[in-house]
This record gives C-alpha cells, sequence and structure tokens, in this order.
C-alpha cells in the first residue's frame, strides 16, 4: 500500500504489524491507568490534578529505591512505593485543597517538578541523568529480571503452544497485565462513582457549597479523589518501569500530565471507558506518525506528531466537544 | 394567622436559634456589626432590611460558610460557633442559597437523595465492607425522594439533569433537597427572587405545612413586603450590620426605624412598596420598642 502518486512516500504498512499494535497498547494502558486518576480528580470531583507525573515519579523512584537498592520483591516494592505517593499525595493534599481550583493547580504542578528535580538530583537513589539502570548496575540488581522470570514463563507456558512463541509477541504478557488492571480499574472506578460516595463527588464537582451545605465534608472527600489519582499514578509508574526498564527524569516531565489532559478530552470527561478509548487514539496517531517518510529531520517529526495532535484536538472541540464518550448534556449543563 | 401561631406555641416557645452579638469584617467593613436576635422553634421567621444591610453575610456566619469574629451562635442550645457547614448542617440546620445551587449535571432524583443523611455507602470503609447496608438505605431514600418530589410536583422530572429545570423549578428543588436533609430548621435565601406568583404561592404552602406537619423552623431573607407581611410570625429587620427591630409584623410594618432604614435616611423616592406603603395606609403610630 504505497501511495506512490504523492510526491511523499507513506506507507501504512506498519498498521498490519503486531508488534506496532502491541506496543501501542502497551503506552496506551500505561497512560490509561495514570489518566484514570485525572478522571477522577477532573472528570468526577472538579479539582485540576495538574501533578500527575509526580505521582508517576515518585512511584517509579520508590519502587527502584524498593526493590533495587533495597531489594525487597516485586510486588512488596510496589505496595510500599504506593503507600509512599499516598503520603505525598496527603502531603500535598492537605495544606493546597483548600486553595481555589486554579491555585491547587499551581500547587500541584509545582509538586510534580520537585519530585522530578530531586529525581534529577539525588544521583544516590535515583541515578539521575543517567537514570535507573546506574543503580541497578551499581547493585548488580535489575529491577526487571523479577518480570523476566514471569513473563518467560507465561511465554513458554502459554504463548508457543497457541504459536504465539515468535519474538514479535514477547511483550504480550506486559500487554495482557496491563489492560488486564486498566480494565478492572475501570470496573472497579465505575462502581465507585455510581456509588452514594461517587454521587458526592459529583456534587463536589457540581458545586461545594452546595454540598458542603447538605452536610458533606468536601475537602475530604477531594483528599479521597486525590489520594486515589495518587495511587493510579504509582501504579503507572510502576508499570512504565516495566515497559521502558529504566528511567531518568526526562520521562516525568510536566508534558506528560498534559498527554494525560489530551486523552482525557479525546475520550470524554467523566467516563472511564473514554480514558482507555482516548489513549488507544493518541498513542495511534503519536506512534503511527513514526512511520511518516516526510523529508524532515527527526526531531521535527516529533514535533510535528504534538501538532497533529493539537490539530486533531481543535477538530473535536468543533465537532465533538464531549470526546468519544464523553455525556454533552453533562458538558453543556456543567456551566 | 400569625396571632394563632403564636398563641398555638405558647409566648415563652424557646429559641432553636441564637444570635448574641456577631460581628463579621472584611477587611474594614463590617458586614454584620453586633447583631442579636432570637429565633423561636416552630415559627416562620422573616430577615429583611435594605441592600447591604449584612443579611447574606449573617447566613452565612450562622451556616458556618464564614466565620465570625466573635458573638454567640447557638443552636438547639449548642454553641455552633466557628463550626465548619457540613457539621452545622448535620446537626440539623440546612440553609438554601440566593442564587439556586441546583446541581445541574446531575438528575433531579440524584441531587434528592444526595441529601438524604444516614448513608453508609457515602464513607469507602462501611461502603466496602457494608454494600448491602448502602444498598437498602438507597432504595428508602430512593423512595422518599419520589415521594418529596411528587409533593413539589416535581417527579415526572425525577430523571431529568437538574440544569433543565426552570428557575422557579429549581428553587423548589432547592427546598425540597433542604427537606431530605431530615432539617429541624432551614434557612432560605430569597425563596421568592426570580419565580412566578403561582410556583412561588406553592413554595410558601409548603413552608407552612412543614412548619405545622413536623414542626421545622423557618429563616428567611425576603424582599417582597407582602410575602413577610403575611407569611411570617416574626420579623427581624436589619440595617448596616445590626438588628435595629424585632417583633411581630403588624409592629414592624409601622416602625418608623424600618422605613427610615429602607429610604436610607435621605427621604425623598421611594425605594419599593412595602412598609412604606403601610405607613401611608394607616394614621403613623408610635413606634412600640
Amino acid at each position: 500500500m504505497i501511495a506512490g502518486a504523492l510526491p511523499l512516500a507513506v506507507s501504512f504498512d506498519f498498521l498490519t504489524a503486531w508488534d506496532f499494535w502491541i506496543g501501542v497498547f502497551i503506552i496506551a494502558g500505561v497512560y490509561g491507568v495514570f489518566t484514570l486518576g485525572l478522571q477522577i480528580n477532573v472528570g468526577y470531583t472538579g479539582i485540576i490534578n495538574f501533578g500527575q507525573a509526580g505521582f508517576m515519579a515518585l512511584g517509579a523512584y520508590a519502587t527502584i529505591v524498593f526493590t533495587v537498592t533495597l531489594g525487597m520483591p516485586m510486588l512488596v516494592g510496589l505496595l510500599l512505593a504506593t503507600l509512599v505517593t499516598i503520603a505525598a499525595g496527603l502531603l500535598i493534599g492537605l495544606p493546597s485543597l483548600r486553595l481555589r481550583a486554579d491555585y491547587f493547580a499551581i500547587a500541584t504542578i509545582a509538586f510534580a517538578e520537585i519530585i522530578r528535580l530531586t529525581g534529577q538530583n539525588a544521583r544516590g537513589l535515583t541515578g539521575g541523568n543517567q537514570g535507573t539502570i546506574s543503580i541497578e548496575l551499581e547493585q548488580e540488581r535489575f529491577f526487571i529480571d523479577g518480570w523476566t522470570t514471569v513473563s518467560r514463563s507465561i511465554e513458554d507456558n502459554v504463548l508457543d503452544p497457541i504459536g504465539l512463541g515468535a519474538s514479535e509477541f514477547s511483550n504480550l504478557p506486559l500487554l495482557a497485565l496491563i489492560w488486564i488492571t486498566l480494565i478492572v480499574l475501570v470496573i472497579v472506578l465505575n462502581r465507585l462513582i455510581a456509588s452514594p460516595w461517587g454521587r458526592v463527588l459529583r456534587a463536589i464537582r457540581e458545586d461545594e457549597d452546595a454540598a458542603r451545605a447538605l452536610g458533606k465534608n468536601a475537602f475530604a472527600y477531594k483528599l479521597q479523589s486525590l489520594t486515589i489519582a495518587s495511587t493510579l499514578g504509582a501504579l503507572s509508574g510502576f508499570f512504565i518501569l516495566l515497559q521502558l526498564q529504566t528511567v531518568n527524569q526526562d520521562v516525568f516531565q510536566p508534558l506528560v500530565t498534559f498527554v494525560g489532559y489530551a486523552i482525557l478530552v479525546l475520550g470524554g470527561l467523566a467516563s472511564f471507558a473514554g480514558v482507555m478509548v482516548g489513549a488507544v487514539i493518541l498513542w495511534t496517531v503519536l506512534e503511527g506518525m513514526r512511520f511518516l517518510d516526510l523529508p524532515l529531520g527527526a526531531d521535527k517529526i516529533a514535533a510535528m506528531r504534538f501538532i497533529f495532535v493539537g490539530l486533531i484536538l481543535i477538530l473535536l472541540m468543533a465537532f465533538r466537544p464531549q470526546g468519544a464518550l464523553g455525556k454533552r448534556e453533562e458538558m453543556v449543563l456543567g456551566e | 394567622m400569625n396571632d394563632d401561631a403564636k398563641a398555638a406555641r405558647g409566648d415563652g416557645a424557646k429559641p432553636i436559634l441564637e444570635i448574641v452579638d456577631v460581628w463579621k469584617h472584611f477587611g474594614g467593613i463590617h458586614a454584620v456589626a453586633g447583631a442579636s436576635f432570637a429565633v423561636p422553634e416552630g415559627s416562620i421567621t422573616a430577615l429583611i432590611g435594605p441592600n447591604g444591610a449584612g443579611k447574606t453575610t449573617l447566613f452565612n456566619v450562622i451556616t458556618g460558610f464564614y466565620r465570625p469574629d466573635r458573638g454567640v451562635i447557638a443552636y438547639e442550645g449548642r454553641s455552633v460557633f466557628g463550626k465548619r457547614p457540613h457539621a452545622i448542617a448535620k446537626a440539623g440546620m440546612v440553609r438554601t442559597f440566593q442564587i439556586t445551587k441546583a446541581l445541574a449535571a446531575m438528575p433531579v432524583i440524584d441531587n434528592m437523595m444526595l441529601a438524604a443523611p444516614h448513608q453508609p455507602g457515602e464513607q469507602l470503609p462501611t461502603l466496602i465492607a457494608r454494600p448491602l447496608a448502602s444498598l437498602n438505605r438507597e432504595r428508602e431514600v430512593h423512595d422518599l425522594a419520589l415521594e418529596l418530589l411528587e409533593r413539589f410536583d416535581l417527579h415526572t422530572k425525577a430523571e431529568d439533569y437538574a440544569g433543565t429545570l426552570s428557575g422557579g423549578q429549581r428553587k423548589l428543588l432547592e427546598l425540597a433537597r433542604a427537606l431530605m436533609a431530615e432539617p429541624r430548621m432551614v434557612l432560605l435565601d430569597e425563596p421568592m427572587a426570580g419565580i412566578n406568583p403561582t410556583l412561588g404561592r406553592r413554595l410558601l404552602d409548603h413552608m407552612h405545612e412543614l412548619r405545622e406537619r413536623e414542626g421545622v423552623t423557618f429563616l428567611f431573607i425576603e424582599h417582597d413586603m407582602e410575602v413577610v407581611m403575611n407569611h411570617s410570625d416574626e420579623v427581624v429587620v436589619m440595617a448596616q450590620g445590626d438588628v435595629i427591630v424585632k417583633g411581630p409584623p403588624h409592629e414592624i410594618r409601622n416602625d418608623k426605624r424600618v422605613i427610615d432604614a429602607y429610604l436610607g435616611g435621605g427621604g425623598g423616592e421611594l425605594a419599593d412598596g412595602g412598609p412604606s406603603e403601610a405607613g401611608a395606609g394607616e394614621p403613623a403610630r408610635e413606634p412600640n420598642r
């Protein structure tokens, strides 16, 4: 399939390659978990969290400290890293959630940058700019080993017998892990939001004072919402470690949070399933554009990818402002 | 009718809400400056006064939305000074807002069910540990909400988003929602503003009915003097942050201080009908306080 008549040769062969889609779905899944946290904050509680990348960074760094530096098993490390991230969420939430929404947003972005820049400079803990691999080399203990064993045994015992033993499928176990987690989370979060507890969250989103006048402790609910977001952020940090195997501060740039917001808008506010859709659409576009054969440098093509995403968002605002699965009425009535 | 109600309560009805020397300032402005009054239990009390008198600020102070500088605020004999709004609402004192706060992007029925107290499913630990208790309470509350919506003639709108209701219907919804919270006392901030007379009458009927049937106490801010005079047992008049007069409506309507407050002391043109009309109707009497 080559568009020969065009001056620019664009090949869409990649769309039929398994490893392309496995790659897209893995990163989409990681961002999906990440963005579920934003969804419960922004879409359901009405608090603007610009610091989700900070929770992801803390989750990833703390996992490395617990598993590599301290040599704990992977799941124990994940659990403790999540607790650390929750503690950080409470630390930022307790003083700043009383602020007006826009000031809270500023406080959270500052928090995320503090975590990232600390990660850049606390070389003994995070490996600094060299990344966590330098810690792993130093300790002669590799985070990914814990997962590789599991992954290999799935490949040998499940994938091989059904004829998916080829190397292009070697990431299927990771894909399955991430997407099973994501789908379970979407189901659980949907049930929570449909509960009386979720109704209080939505009421706070609509009008905090009205909720307080009806006897709801709005602050406590906002804090719980932020705690859930930080938990999901930590989990996405763990997954990004599994995907990239080593991370440095560059992985947790503030841009990551805004990619999450792009997913929110694409998928639709106040829809957890929309997050999955948005993440897949966004990462298909971002990854697919790598294969555009334009007479431009690689850096320019990389930049163009975001121009293209911007264009999609503008068109979306014009023709489907509620996103893929958002509810138009809720959006129109919201303000 | 007002006298009957008063007789029924007995003259020394104990106050459900007591305000003593309450102050609240913003920068150099004393929005509430030493206001004192009491609301008798089971009464319908009107809070009136010219714009800027501090009525809404006082509401916000009473219900915990603003922290007062000093003074005593006692609800059912217990101080609620400095307590947070949700705690005060839980204690049974529920308010509405001047600009209606319908939760627009939620269905009417959710607006109602939200307000119901004692829902174990509103706390994460009990929601997870006792999902059945939460479900049972939901069923109970759902029936209660429909019943109340029917009384307010909003039941056909139960599944609609609250944002699709008209202004008047929103006022009704806000009152109905406040009642879902099982209040002993309801504070209404300009319940009649911006709604047509028919809906307004219905709202007033509900107010009387609730007072007779369930003994709910009402304190409401209102500018419509006809409503104040005909529907309240007690009137509290505020001006410049302080309470200047209080008493039954027939005494208030002829009080010179009230007329002065509304006219801003300057004289000349009349701001609105109300007390001055009443004053013109009968020969002016000496203020009796």
